[in-house]
């Protein structure tokens, strides 16, 4: 327009110096002008044919590419969805630039940031088939040790764990994990930790699994195995978890190390068992653990860690003729190697390697004795202050091979009783050595599911003699909801 | 009775004290240099382009290896420690393993919200983002959209400039070499795109503007500019709208960029092995096409790909996803993408 109305000015203007000129002249001149105008105004219009988009600049163009692949104009060809599916999802939110400052380490789009202000919530279905002679009752009667079944003969819903997960502020995370079986509902693990403590320090307290060895802090449905190790569960009789608070330590090293102390409450099956009341009060916390976690520097694809631990605490017992009040002791060493064959898929070809060793000493005291079930407790028996030393060990090792796509193969060897012996008033017994070879096979079909094939032969130092048993696993694992991250 | 007093709570502490002592005495590294952790390849060659001699970028990930199916490891945790700017791909594709690596090396400067963890793919152009919400029966499905957006060189500058903006946040001081390192990013990326004359007689800004109106073969029609394209775009043209099969849905980019169309994917949904049933019916999908191309990264087993290869006219080639090797120069994406480049069009040629 401008130049029209340039051109327009100057015909005038020309109009007016040529006043005094011969008309005929003036009008040829206008004649001109005019053809010129019109075929200015015919370029200019050409000129816009001819790159109508090209006037934009880049960012323009890439905002409006950005606008182009919103959900408003989908892509049927690229995902295969049926009509239920799509019938029962709600339209998305447009996926658009947006601020760094509100990520989350799930979100990627406004759409998964917008969710993640609810926590995340999963949920792990882990049920077996069992078979196997004495199954139920052999590990109660194992000498030097005793914990209850793991699982009854025929079908097992181990648990449906609900595991939920959030970022409580800039400052702490929180996870708690309830556990669902046919009896009841436990807190597995409520846990908060914090996220702002300088120097590689780390604060958790709430009730948690305590991180001594490897399997411990594992939950179920992430073992290799169906079953908990032998040595693990017979001194733990499960995983040591409890209430309390754990501090842990990066250290600035130019090689991984972790430091970690844990105080609990105390009050844990098998080795820091409280009684309270019928035995002596104590106040908590009456337990305290440590480990130490070290990997050396290796070639690509393959990590190796060796680990030490420690625990000790206040442990009570009740036998049928006295009641004994002490200490337990252990001490722990642990160590994995996992290879990742580079360039593969599916876990095929890779390999691992774990192992953990235990030693328990138990030291109690007789506070109060009976000579015959009959009878009332007495702290006055002629037993009184005798003492009770329990020496016990175990260890198991265990490897798994990806042999195909997607495919592994695992074996385990089991062995406890080493060190077996108990000294009692009446002088030493001495228990013998239990152990068990297991096979698996498992096969994941997605990160979501596993099922698994285990079988195992045992020989057992019980009560009733030496027993030997062998048991069978069938096991699926299930988890629904956001596919969680893995610890090593 | 003396292993008590061993392990009771003081001597821990004390362990515990003694190590610290231990550890406070190992130096710790260069401070001056700023120090990349990438999760790819890809990332760390970009980064390291743009960070020049003020810093390394280094990725977690080989390039031969996939990035989604990573597991968290001492090693990685070592090496977030020690970061200055931790940057994802983003979209879900570290799901597995980014989490407890970070929370796991107590580096508080690279946790997602701060300034030291950047996640590249927040303005790329995404494709195949789902209309519908997503379950796990779709496959791997991600909410975000197709994360292997690297194979599409406009993304590549466009994480240049994220990557760049970044830099010149956490380390301002450096801001004027930044911005340089990124000018001379683009501009060979440009150059490599479309040959070096026609980045000289219309600058690259407006080259891409072109493109992504779908008006770039018409302007260089009009203006007579045709015999100039060189570059990726030169190579590619001959191959536009030809069709190809891949194995995972890792191609999308670089073909929606280049006009190729791929047909289907050896998956029957993705991150899901090929069965028999869906392998079959790529055979009848390829024969019926007259598809000469089945492309698949070199992480996935090449059994599947050689079947359909058997009964059908098509040939296998495997094709690089992310730089190769786990120490990516600065010209390691270019690179990348002219074997990527190089790839198709042989195997389009065959």
């Amino acid at each position: 327009m401008l130049r029209k109305t340039f051109y327009l000015s100057f015909i005038i203007l020309v109009g007016f110096t040529c006043s005094n000129a011969n008309a005929d002249d003036i009008r040829h001149e206008i004649e001109q002008l005019k053809a010129r105008i019109t075929e200015l105004e015919k370029k200019l219009a050409e000129d816009k044919d001819a790159e109508p988009e090209a006037e934009l600049s880049l960012d323009e163009a890439l905002d409006q590419a950005r606008q182009e692949q919103q959900p408003d104009e989908p892509e049927p060809d690229e995902f295969d969805y049926t009509l239920e599916e799509t019938l029962a999802q709600a339209q998305p939110e447009q996926p658009e630039p947006f601020s760094p400052g509100q990520l989350d380490f799930a979100a990627g789009s406004q759409q998964a940031m917008w969710q993640s202000m609810n926590p995340e919530i999963s949920v792990v279905f882990d049920g077996n088939f069992s078979a196997g002679d004495k199954l139920e009752d052999i590990f109660e009667n194992i000498r030097g040790f005793g914990a209850g079944p793991e699982f009854e003969k025929g079908f097992n819903l181990r648990d449906v764990e609900l595991h939920v997960a959030a970022d409580v502020d800039p400052y702490f995370t929180a996870f708690a994990t309830f556990e669902f079986n046919e009896e009841e509902a436990l807190v597995e693990e409520a846990v908060i930790r914090d996220t702002f403590l300088p120097w590689g320090l780390q604060l958790q307290a709430g009730r948690f699994l305590s991180n001594i060895g490897r399997i411990n802090v594992q939950h179920a449905h992430d073992w290799d195995f169906v079953d908990r190790p032998l040595v693990n569960r017979l001194m733990f009789d499960g995983s040591l978890d409890d209430i309390g608070a754990q501090l842990s330590w990066l250290l600035p090293t130019e090689q991984y190390a972790m430091a970690g102390i844990e105080v609990f409450q105390g009050d844990n099956d098998g080795t820091f068992n409280y009684i309270g009341d019928r035995i002596a009060d104590h106040s908590g916390p009456r337990a305290v653990t440590g480990w130490f976690k070290y990997s050396p520097d290796t070639p690509a694809n393959h990590e190796t860690q060796f680990g030490t631990f420690a625990g000790y605490g206040r442990h009570q017992e009740e036998y049928d003729l006295r009641l004994v009040d002490g200490y337990s002791t252990f001490l722990g060493f642990d160590a994995v190697y996992k290879y990742r064959r580079p360039g593969q898929h599916y876990g095929h070809g890779n390999v691992t390697f774990e192992g953990e060793y235990i030693y328990r000493w138990q030291d109690l005291d007789y506070v109060s004795a009976r000579d015959t079930t009959g009878d009332d407790f007495s702290q006055t028996h002629p037993l009184v202050g005798q003492t009770q030393e329990n020496r016990q060990d175990g260890y198991y090792l265990q490897g798994a091979y990806g042999f195909a796509p997607r495919w592994r193969a695992g074996l385990r060897w089991d062995h406890v009783g080493l060190t077996n012996h108990t000294n009692l008033h009446d002088g030493r017994d001495d228990f013998g050595e239990s152990y068990r070879a297991a096979a698996m096979v498992d096969f994941t079909p997605t990160e979501f599911s596993r099922f698994r094939v285990q079988g195992g032969r045992g020989s057992y130092d019980t009560y009733g003699g030496r027993e030997k048993a062998w048991d069978l696993f069938f096991q699926l694992i299930v988890s629904i909801g956001p596919h969680g991250a893995h610890e090593f | 009775m003396r292993l008590k007093k061993l392990f009771n709570i003081y001597g821990l502490t004390a362990a515990f004290g003694l190590f610290a002592i231990l550890a406070l005495t190992t130096a710790s590294a260069d401070a001056s240099d700023l120090n990349i952790v990438t999760t790819t390849t890809d990332l760390a060659s970009i980064a390291q382009y743009i960070v020049g001699d003020k810093g390394q970028a280094t990725p977690i990930c080989a390039g031969e290896d996939d990035p989604h199916f990573l597991e968290a490891a001492p090693s990685y945790v070592m090496r977030a420690r020690r970061a200055d700017l931790w940057i994802r791909v983003g979209m879900s594709l570290e799901i597995g393993w980014e989490r407890p690596v970070i929370d796991g090396s107590r580096n508080r400067n690279i946790r997602p919200g701060q300034p030291g963890h950047l996640d590249a793919s927040q303005n790329i152009l995404r494709i195949e983002v789902p209309t519908e919400r997503v379950t796990p029966a779709m496959g791997d499905v991600h909410p975000e959209g197709n994360p292997h957006y690297q194979t599409d060189p406009l993304n590549g500058r466009i994480v240049a400039e994220t990557i760049a903006e970044r830099l010149k946040r956490i380390a301002p001081e450096h801001s004027q070499t930044f911005q340089e390192n990124l000018e001379r990013f683009k501009n060979e990326l440009d150059e490599r795109t479309f040959g070096a004359e026609l980045v000289d007689e219309l600058g690259g800004d407006r080259l891409w503007a072109l493109v992504l109106n779908d008006n770039l073969d018409s302007y260089l029609a009009q203006n007579q500019l045709e015999d100039q394209l060189g570059g990726w775009k030169a190579k590619m043209r001959p191959h536009r709208g030809q069709k190809l099969v891949t194995y995972h849905k890792n191609w999308g980019y670089f073909a929606k960029r280049f006009g190729l169309e791929i047909v289907t994917e050896l998956e029957p949904k993705p991150g899901i092995p090929p069965s028999p049933t869906h392998l079959s019916s790529v055979v009848n999908t390829v024969n019926d096409q007259n598809i000469k191309a089945i492309i698949m990264a070199p992480f996935y087993s090449r059994r599947a790909a050689d079947f359909v290869a058997e009964r059908t006219e098509a040939s296998v080639y495997v094709c690089p996803l992310s730089v190769p090797g786990t120490e990516p120069g600065p010209n390691g994406y270019f690179e990348l993408i002219d074997t990527i480049a190089q790839t198709f069009s042989t195997a389009l040629e065959g």
